[in-house]
């Protein structure tokens, strides 16, 4: 151990510098990216149960935002990244340890709720400045289909039904239906 | 040192296991060809329980006939009790429903209740098997049409008991081999064959009406054959019903269910229209359909979701049946609507009654006072679109919530037929010098006398007495 460090101490301190600054480069493009991948729709659709809350927020206008763009709050950094450490872990319990307690239908907790509603505001500003919006507490009481409105009926039910589907999905399905 | 290793690989083991474990099974087994390998005919709810235990257990929570809803719910009550509609004695007089007449019980009972009912008696026939007993579509295969106008004691109830059948059940629903829904109940595709809708490019949101829409249904048994028939050439709507019965149905040779003991009007019984109701709703419009609100999908093992198989009112279920849509919505406060909508509505269903009542009683005061066969007739043809507009209401389930404008309109019908048939009879009437306030306070008697009556099958004698003396012919 000694003599390794002894090694390490040898070698020319630009050249360590130059090292200590590579890793610190690619340290922080590995945690901005890890930050960006864990907001994207690509990460939250990994976990089957949010199959059909991505499906619908793809086909909708808000589809080239990123789920936390609208799920987390953004006053400030940290704010934002205490938020996501706490669903998240919430996240991780729910879809291991805690799969028996999945309530059978999702619905944003309060603070979601709040955190919603703001980003709607940050984003149409201008719209809440030129047409007057003081009716309703929150954009989701008018608006709630927006994006996730044709979440329950996918296509697939205004077709005929598929022969074989219902004894394949005999034992549960992440879908509806 | 191979310690740290072992381990190392034994968690990048379990990574990989967790990522192909979670990864979606694009190889998809062959569906089309997945069989059960149970019998196409097999009609035993039994068979599947190994094979379907999730959808199984489900099932057998129909069992549960303690939990009632405001005004409908699981509960063997009489329909006779003084907070339902305690003046049906009067209304059907002179038919079945004036003796026993319940509210129904989950599907499990089908079969238990349908014998149990005074309803069923020496002379019913195997058409009052239809919606209860899964070895119909096979009796209906092997007996043809004889099927309908069998004896239902001697003959359809032993035969159906002999095939080892089940009551409503999972055969009615599902093909037993692919589990595929389809319709086993003719005389649901030959009612829509009438209003002109091809069912077998239905879709898969069509499916989830259409099973239950097999049952759930108005319907008369033909004067032919006596085969179950549903009243759907013109349409849905309690309007379009009746208007077939006006004609289409009296060309068949169908002119009534039964002579009424009071008025002696020729009255057609209705049958809860619940599909026919709901399709033409708010939310059958918006395309919801039974299976949404009835059938709600539920995490049943773990986080994977089934369809449930607890077919009951979907104020037990609110927060899978409605809030699946309303998600942004407070559910108390949807719970208090549903409420007020059912309220209002069995306050002006009641009101139709009682309208109804009185316009069988004023009618039966101009057969005692001689008045002209004609204004009777007249008077009759009144009463009798009277009593259809309130009743195919009152027999749907939803007490109002399948399509709440569209009761309100079936009611305001009712109410207006049932007057024009008093104020005839007021005419007639007053020329004959007939006391009117007698008569309006004989008829208060007569519902004292009904409603204060303990026994359920005897209420049904209080509503003819010496003033108003029974109007049926006597059987033949």
């Amino acid at each position: 151990m000694r003599r390794m460090l002894k090694k390490l101490l040898a070698i020319d301190k630009r050249l360590l510098i130059f090292i200590g600054l590579f890793a610190g480069i690619v340290l922080s493009v590995v945690t901005v990216k890890t930050f960006a991948y864990t907001d994207s729709p690509d990460f939250c659709q990994s976990c089957h149960i949010m199959n059909s809350a991505h499906d619908t927020f793809a086909d909708s206008t808000h589809a080239t935002l990123a789920c936390s763009d609208c799920h987390l709050p953004h006053d400030t950094l940290a704010n934002k990244l205490v938020f996501k450490a706490k669903s998240g872990l919430g996240h991780v319990y729910y879809n291991t340890l805690g799969a028996e307690k999945i309530p059978n239908v999702l619905i944003a907790t309060e603070g979601s709720t709040d955190a919603i509603n703001q980003n709607c505001i940050d984003c149409h500003e201008s719209t809440l400045d030129n047409v007057s919006h003081d009716a309703k507490d929150s954009c989701s009481s008018c608006h709630q289909a927006i994006p996730h409105g044709n979440g329950f009926k996918t296509e697939d039910y205004f077709k005929p039904p598929k022969p074989g589907e219902l004894l394949e999905n005999k034992g549960g399905t992440m879908n509806n239906g | 040192m191979a310690r740290t290793y072992r381990w190392l690989l034994l968690s990048l083991a379990a990574v990989i296991l967790i990522i192909t474990g979670c990864s979606s099974s694009d190889a998809t087994t062959a569906a089309e060809d997945a069989k059960t390998g149970l019998s196409k005919d097999e009609i035993s709810n039994e068979a599947f329980k190994d094979l379907f235990p999730l959808q199984y257990d489900s099932y057998q929570k129909n069992a549960d006939d303690t939990k009632d809803t405001k005004y409908s719910g699981s509960v063997k009550r009489s329909k006779f009790d003084p907070d339902k509609e305690p003046y049906l004695p009067i209304l059907f007089n002179g038919y079945g429903f004036a003796t026993d007449y319940n509210e129904d019980r989950g599907h499990i009972y089908a079969n238990e209740d349908v014998r149990a009912t005074a309803r069923i008696t020496d002379k019913s026939i195997g058409s009052c098997l239809t919606c209860k007993s899964t070895a119909v579509p096979l009796m209906i295969e092997e007996m043809g049409d004889d099927y309908w106008g069998s004896n239902f004691n001697d003959v359809i109830w032993p035969k159906a008991e002999s095939m080892g059948h089940s009551p409503i059940g999972c055969s009615d629903c599902h093909d037993p081999e692919t589990m595929d829904l389809r319709i086993t109940r003719p005389s649901f595709i030959k009612g829509m064959e009438a209003q002109g809708i091809d069912i077998s490019n239905a879709t898969k949101n069509d499916m989830r009406n259409y099973v239950c829409a097999q049952c759930h249904v108005e319907y008369h048994f033909a004067a032919e054959n006596s085969e179950v028939t549903f009243p759907w050439n013109n349409g849905f709507k309690p309007e379009e019903m009746y208007q077939y019965y006006e004609t289409t149905a009296k060309e068949n040779g169908f002119n009534q269910d039964f002579i009424h003991n009071v008025s002696g009007t020729p009255i057609v019984k209705a049958q809860h229209p619940d599909f026919e109701t709901h399709i033409e709703g708010p939310h059958g419009k918006a395309g919801v359909t039974c299976s949404d609100c009835h059938m709600p999908y539920e995490r049943v093992d773990g986080k994977k979701k089934i369809s449930s198989h607890w077919w009951q009112s979907p104020l037990k279920t609110m927060d899978k049946s409605c809030a699946t849509c309303h998600s942004d919505r407070d559910l108390e406060d949807l719970e208090k609507r549903v409420g007020e909508i059912q309220d209002t509505h069995m306050a002006a269903l009641h009101k139709a009654e009682d309208i109804s009542i009185s316009s069988h009683y004023y009618v039966n005061k101009m057969i005692t006072s001689g008045v002209s066969e004609e204004k009777i007739k007249q008077a009759q043809e009144h009463v009798r679109k009277g009593q259809w507009f309130w009743d195919i209401i009152a027999a749907e389930s939803g007490a109002g919530f399948h399509n709440p404008q569209g009761a309100m309109d079936s009611l305001r019908v009712s109410s207006e037929e049932s007057n024009k048939a008093i104020q005839i009879a007021t005419e007639e009437l007053v020329k004959k010098g007939v006391n009117i306030e007698e008569l309006k306070e004989e008829i208060e008697k007569v519902k004292k006398a009904v409603s204060e009556e303990k026994d359920n099958a005897k209420k049904k004698v209080h509503a003819t007495n010496s003033y108003f003396p029974a109007q049926q012919p006597p059987p033949k």
